[in-house]
């Protein structure tokens, strides 16, 4: 509950800070300000796949069912904010690139890591309690993908840029953008807790009703 | 200006979205438990 009220404060205020009080970048000019949700959606999905990728781990060694629960709930919420990148992301391109899309290393990696973990709960959806083991096998492979999002961008040439705040010299920001980014991005991390609890609940609910129903 | 309203409202009506989803999903389950006692 606690959770709750924190994310139900904390997203419209960093909403409004993003629009209202972080200044304008002296480029780009307005279309910035996606970095504002752009930026905290990618830091969560990488963090609830982390978390399906640990507790897949976690599910292949031990075999307790709350980890695989853990696994599937973090990685439906996770996919909910990848699909805030893949949405944010073209928005924000057209006016900075000219272009919604454009088939780079970065943005290549994303779209696919999209389709990984679709096909992980499509898996979970079809092979029930059967498919636990199949699901964090995927899960595992699926997760090589997100360092290699991030180094992309480093690595190879793309038009996306070069990560801005996570880097070796420090962030890149002046304190007026990165004190309401990271403000969004705590926003954001509380709304994904609150998602996964309620996830993980319904999940061994629906467990507890399955043992019931068994003769 | 409008690139950036679009963005937003776009991330306010997924999480909307899926949070509705979760509450649905949620109500359906309490009835299940509840038929099946």
């Amino acid at each position: 509950m606690i959770l709750l009220v924190l994310a139900a404060a904390a997203l419209p205020i960093g909403i409004l800070l993003a629009l209202l009080v972080a200044p304008v970048e002296a480029f780009q000019g307005e279309p910035y300000r996606i970095l504002y949700i752009h930026v905290p959606s990618v830091v969560t999905a990488y963090l609830a796949f982390t978390v399906t990728f640990v507790a897949s781990v976690a599910y292949l060694i031990t075999r307790r069912a709350r980890f695989d629960r853990l696994a599937a709930a973090s990685a439906e919420v996770g996919q909910v904010f990848l699909t805030l990148v893949l949405l944010t992301g073209p928005i924000w391109g057209k006016p900075v690139w000219g272009a919604w899309w454009t088939w780079d290393a970065r943005l290549t990696t994303a779209l696919i890591l999209w389709f990984i973990f679709a096909g992980y709960l499509m898996l979970r959806a079809w092979s029930g309690v059967q498919g636990a083991r199949a699901a964090a096998v995927v899960a595992i492979i699926g997760f090589l993908d997100v360092p290699l999002i991030h180094w992309s961008a480093v690595m190879l040439r793309t038009l996306h840029p070069r990560p801005t705040v996570f880097r070796a010299e420090g962030p890149a920001l002046p304190a007026s953008m990165l004190v309401i980014l990271l403000f969004n991005m705590a926003a954001f991390i509380v709304t994904y807790l609150v998602f996964l609890t309620v996830r993980v609940r319904q999940e061994a609910m629906r467990s507890e009703m399955g043992k019931a129903g068994t003769p | 200006m409008t690139y950036v309203v679009a963005a937003y409202l776009a991330t306010l009506a997924v999480l909307a979205l899926y949070a509705g989803t979760l509450w649905m999903r949620q109500r359906e389950l309490t009835r299940s438990s509840g038929d099946r006692r």
